[in-house]
């Protein structure tokens, strides 16, 4: 199993992503540098980890969104390869149109760095090891991490079992109060129709070492593991 | 007795030429020029802000919004400049 | 050589005269700007280069200290951790979000440009009084230029402080420290030491930005200039890309000297990587990549613009290291050489229009200013304030001061934790931590106190390092370094420049003894109100690192149920001048202020630093701005959880509640202990001399305080935060 992480000029969470797979899930992982012309389709799941992909210029993801390496990204996606886009990694996937959705300036109009609560709402090939119902903790560090869908696209999201994560309280309740950025519906990450690609505002490697944790918790890993997991699986049928 | 009426005017921030402008350099060269529409030479990003104004006539209004820009410090004399323009 | 019309510059007469007898001719006007650019000084340190000698620099983990780009000490395993502290607070007054920004752009850059990769950022930030719009909108985009900058180049800022008051109005204080890490055998220094090496221009294209930049650093802000040179438009995603490319560079190994280019642009740095080189250097403008046309040879030359670096390497090696710079589409000229003349020659248009020996530029005459003792500093008052009437009152006014009020405000907007590494963060302790490789970690802390300096410099300056130690030591650190920043107004004021003699004696002084070392610093001087000529009060800031090994070594503010006794370690004092308490009731800044007594101070540092390495302590926290009750406030809030204490425990001989609760007496701390340890720890402090004893217990959720059977107040942690702790956010909620 090989799992490829994109990187971008800008991309700033690459090494943090890297070492989650390889110090700690033991799995062979590559950095893929954004104009590497080697073939995106010989790795079993792509990761688009977190930064300031160009700067953030003009709008965050747009310019990268761009790249020949996120039009083989779309083809890769048509075969339902695993992808996940991890807070700049999400805002790529929706302004190149894998996933659906716009993610806006915070409602706070300013960056916002500290630990929420999420609550897993589906189990998905992301999920699958998590409890679904439960809470669990992330880091967001972001300035544009306000999601937002037409009312009528947030049915079918709903619909489809698409929103994977909601910003919570400790004990699961969602409302403004637990809302860091004015997320629609709290919508933390969301999936594509088809369940393979998953974009997500939290940091889940941030959260995979208990020593950073302020509650000594590492759920971030589990989203990766899941993913391996449905993978390790995915690959034997 | 005048009339008072409403008239929109937009403040254009443009930052200033002389300056540099990292955000419009990367459009260029990362967005554009990358993406072979060669034809564009430069870029450059500014902001609007636009105001509905209650004055008597339209100079009053780009009057009044050119008071909130220097003491709200809308926009930064050093770095930048600002264009008012206002319709009816 | 070719003549221009004249420039400006900020030479004195003295000055011109000796460059005259030293080239035994009159330099033109290029010359003329060069020198003046390394004159400077931000660039020279002419003011304090004799004095700054004083500081020890010597430590047994240091390999190098002042005169490098950054301080450099060895950690272990090969490990190097690199240093350095910078400031921007004339480019900040005017613009606040560039300045700030920028200021943090060119403290990485020295931490680059010595080999390291920079791993984090702390802020130092001093404004006037919120009450003051104006101040408002300095806080709101001199936070903003940290975030944006740091946040998008991907490097952690990690911690910091800020503080106000009305001395800072006109004269805004931005320091921002960096620490970087990296192998020894891969440090490189700012040389240019092989004659045939080619000198490479790395980054931004060369524009008029900046131009006058560290000579209006040197003088009293004016009336804000219209001139669009003064600033500087920072780039991070240039700078991001700039590390990548800088670090795969020195990665291949192939990099004799690097410099980054900073105060002074190409002048500076020509200059002292051929001082430091002992070599000369020649350079052709035509080969700079420049931004815009028609620029001046004196332009180009002193220009600042931002992100951009000198790599001096053996023209053998060009075609790999291109490549590195080729990966990240950065634009770089090869504009000179490394000659063996010990001259700094700049050809334009073929035509030789510099000749100057490197000697005379990089080495400023120095000055010595004179010096007299202020007369406040003579004629102090130590009438005490009335005791309150009403406690709750002055307990919620003095704690809903922004000095001591929660900082999330700030720290939510940086992102302090990528990199993964961020261990103890911002609001946790008076000091961060980060990890640099399993079981090894970093403390950082960065402090100041103008009040104290202003009453007292000697004890005030002394007592800020002791402060800085003693938050690196809560953490569980050994302190290993320290840098200091020191910000005063103009130094021909000769009351300033007898308190920066003070202050440097002090520092010296108290280093010396407690054995921590230099490595590294800035002087910051003319931070003056440009009409009234009222200086700054004298602010030292030190920034001191700390090293710890093992996890079970960290420790934090945070309370926890398994150890429910609060220990106050140190002897409570009646010294409250210049303290946060006096502020706040409006009683004169005067009083005697925390005096630091050396030896004591040693051996409660030596006393926690042993009772963490057996276990004895639980949570910890330095006991200094606020008193007792902001340090208690502080760990509580941090863990959601109430304390009980009572007044008469605490370790002291004075009488009044409020001189108990806010004294800031140096050399004490707060910690909590299991109640079975307790006898075990007296022993300890018996044999160290230090006062301990058990001053209540962690409990509900509420902040009590008796005074043997007097309950002096009780107030839920939800209270104290919304009607004080988070004064703060209320007072820049207001802003965009």
């Amino acid at each position: 199993m090989n799992v490829a992480i994109i990187q971008f000029p800008g991309t700033n969470c690459d090494m943090d992503t890297y070492r989650v797979f390889n110090d700690y899930l033991e799995i062979d992982v590559t950095l893929f540098w954004h104009e590497n012309t080697d073939n995106l389709e010989k790795y079993d799941a792509i990761i688009l980890p977190g930064g300031f992909s160009y700067g953030d210029r003009l709008r965050a993801g747009i310019i990268a969104a761009y790249s020949p390496v996120i039009k083989q990204l779309k083809k890769i996606s048509l075969k339902g390869k695993p992808i996940i886009g991890i807070c700049n990694g999400f805002q790529i996937l929706v302004e190149s149109g894998l996933l659906p959705g716009a993610l806006l300036t915070n409602s706070n109009l300013k960056f916002i760095c500290k630990w929420v609560n999420l609550k897993v709402e589906h189990n998905n090939l992301f999920t699958n090891s998590l409890q679904s119902g439960s809470v669990i903790h992330m880091p967001i560090a972001h300035n544009e991490g306000r999601y937002y869908v037409s009312d009528d696209k947030l049915q079918e999201l709903e619909r489809n079992n698409q929103i994977i994560l909601r910003y919570s309280d400790s004990d699961g309740n969602t409302s403004m109060d637990n809302n860091p950025n004015g997320s629609i519906s709290n919508i933390a990450a969301v999936s594509n129709a088809n369940g393979n690609v998953l974009g997500m505002m939290p940091h889940p490697e941030r959260a995979s070492d208990p020593l950073l944790s302020p509650y000594s918790t590492n759920n971030g890993i589990e989203i990766f593991r899941s993913m391996i997991l449905s993978l390790e699986v995915m690959l034997k049928e | 007795m005048t009339k008072v009426s409403e008239f929109k005017i937009d403040l254009l921030i443009s930052p200033k030429p002389e300056l540099r402008n990292p955000e419009g350099d990367t459009i260029l060269q990362d967005l554009l020029l990358r993406n072979n529409f060669d034809y564009v030479t430069s870029v450059s990003v500014s902001k609007v802000i636009q105001l509905i104004v209650k004055a008597d006539n339209l100079g009053d209004a780009k009057n009044k919004a050119a008071i909130i820009c220097d003491e709200l410090r809308l926009y930064n004399p050093l770095v930048s400049s600002c264009t008012i323009r206002g319709t009816e | 050589m070719s003549t221009i019309e004249s420039i400006d510059h900020s030479l004195t007469d003295n000055e011109l005269e000796y460059i005259e007898k030293s080239l035994n001719r009159k330099p033109n006007n290029v010359e003329l700007s060069m020198i003046d650019a390394q004159w400077s000084e931000h660039c020279s340190y002419k003011s304090s280069k004799s004095l700054l000698k004083l500081l020890p620099t010597k430590g047994k983990r240091v390999l190098f200290g002042p005169g490098y780009e950054a301080g450099v000490l060895d950690v272990d395993n090969g490990q190097v951790l690199t240093m350095h502290i910078e400031s921007h607070n004339h480019p900040s007054a005017i613009d606040p979000y560039g300045g700030a920004a920028t200021g943090v752009g060119g403290v990485l850059r020295d931490i680059l440009s010595i080999g390291t990769r920079p791993i984090a950022v702390l802020d130092s930030l001093r404004f006037g009084n919120l009450s003051n719009p104006n101040n408002r909108w300095l806080l709101q985009n001199v936070v903003r230029g940290i975030a944006d900058y740091g946040n998008c180049v991907g490097i952690p800022t990690i911690g910091g402080e800020l503080s106000f008051d009305s001395c800072f109005d006109t004269n805004c204080l931005v320091d921002v420290v960096s620490i970087g890490v990296g192998k020894k055998k891969q440090l490189i220094f700012s040389e240019a030491k092989n004659v045939g090496d080619i000198l490479v221009l790395l980054g931004n294209s060369t524009g008029r930005d900046g131009i006058h930049g560290s000579s209006f650093a040197s003088k009293d802000l004016e009336d804000i200039p219209t001139d669009r040179s003064a600033v500087q438009i920072p780039d991070p995603f240039i700078k991001k890309l700039i590390i990548e490319g800088t670090m795969d560079a020195l990665d291949a190994g192939l990099v004799s000297g690097l410099k980054d280019l900073g105060g002074g642009g190409l002048a500076c740095c020509l200059s002292e990587v051929s001082d430091m080189g002992k070599t000369g250097v020649e350079v052709d403008l035509g080969k700079i990549h420049l931004r815009e046309s028609g620029m001046e040879p004196y332009e180009i030359l002193i220009s600042e613009s931002q992100e951009r670096m000198l790599f001096i390497i053996n023209p053998d090696n060009l075609d790999t290291i291109s490549k590195c710079f080729d990966k990240y589409n950065l634009q770089y000229s090869i504009i000179g050489k490394v000659t063996g003349t010990k001259h700094v020659v700049i050809i334009n248009n073929g035509d030789m229009i510099v000749d100057l020996p490197t000697e005379l530029i990089a080495n400023a005459p120095l000055i010595n200013w004179p010096k007299t003792k202020p007369k406040h500093l003579d004629s102090k008052s130590v009438s005490k304030p009335e005791l309150p009437v009403d406690i709750n009152e002055t307990l919620l006014k003095v704690l809903s001061s922004p000095n001591l009020a929660d900082k999330s405000w700030v720290f939510q907007q940086y992102d302090h934790e990528v990199g993964t590494n961020t261990i103890v963060k911002p609001g946790e302790s008076g000091a961060s931590v980060i990890r640099i490789a399993p079981e090894k970690f970093i403390a950082i802390s960065v402090d100041g106190n103008p009040s104290h300096c202003y009453l007292d410099p000697y004890n005030g300056a002394a007592g800020v390092v002791a402060e800085a130690m003693r938050n690196v030591i809560s953490v569980g650190a050994e302190p290993i370094a320290m840098l200091d920043h020191l910000q005063f107004g103009n130094p021909s004021n000769s009351d300033v420049f007898w308190t920066f003699n003070e202050t440097i004696k002090s520092i010296s002084d108290f280093c010396s003894y407690i054995g921590i070392p230099c490595v590294g610093g800035k002087v910051s001087f003319y931070n003056e109100d440009a009409k009234t000529h009222k200086a700054i009060k004298p602010s030292p800031v030190i920034s001191v690192a700390g090293l710890i090994k093992g996890e079970h070594n960290l420790r934090t503010r945070k309370l926890h149920s398994s150890r429910p006794l609060i220990v106050m370690v140190g002897e409570t004092f009646d010294e409250l001048g210049g303290s946060e308490y006096y502020s706040s009731i409006g009683h004169s800044q005067d009083g005697i202020v925390p005096q630091l007594n050396f030896e004591l101070e040693k051996r409660a540092q030596k006393l926690v630093r042993d009772c963490i390495k057996v276990g004895l302590f639980g949570a910890v926290n330095d006991c200094s701005k606020g008193g007792l009750i902001h340090s208690l406030l502080q760990m509580c809030t941090i863990s959601d959880m109430g304390a009980s204490i009572d007044l008469s425990n605490i370790p002291s001989n004075c009488k009044r509640w409020d001189e108990l609760l806010f004294s800031e007496s140096h050399s004490r701390f707060i910690t909590t202990i299991k109640k079975e340890n307790f006898t075990n720890l007296l022993n300890i402090s018996r044999n160290h001399d230090i006062p301990v004893s058990i001053i209540g217990s962690i409990g509900g959720h509420n902040l009590q305080v008796y005074n043997k059977d007097d309950n002096l107040f009780s107030y839920d942690l939800d209270y104290i935060r919304s009607y004080a702790y988070d004064s703060l956010s209320k007072f820049m909620g207001g802003q965009l």
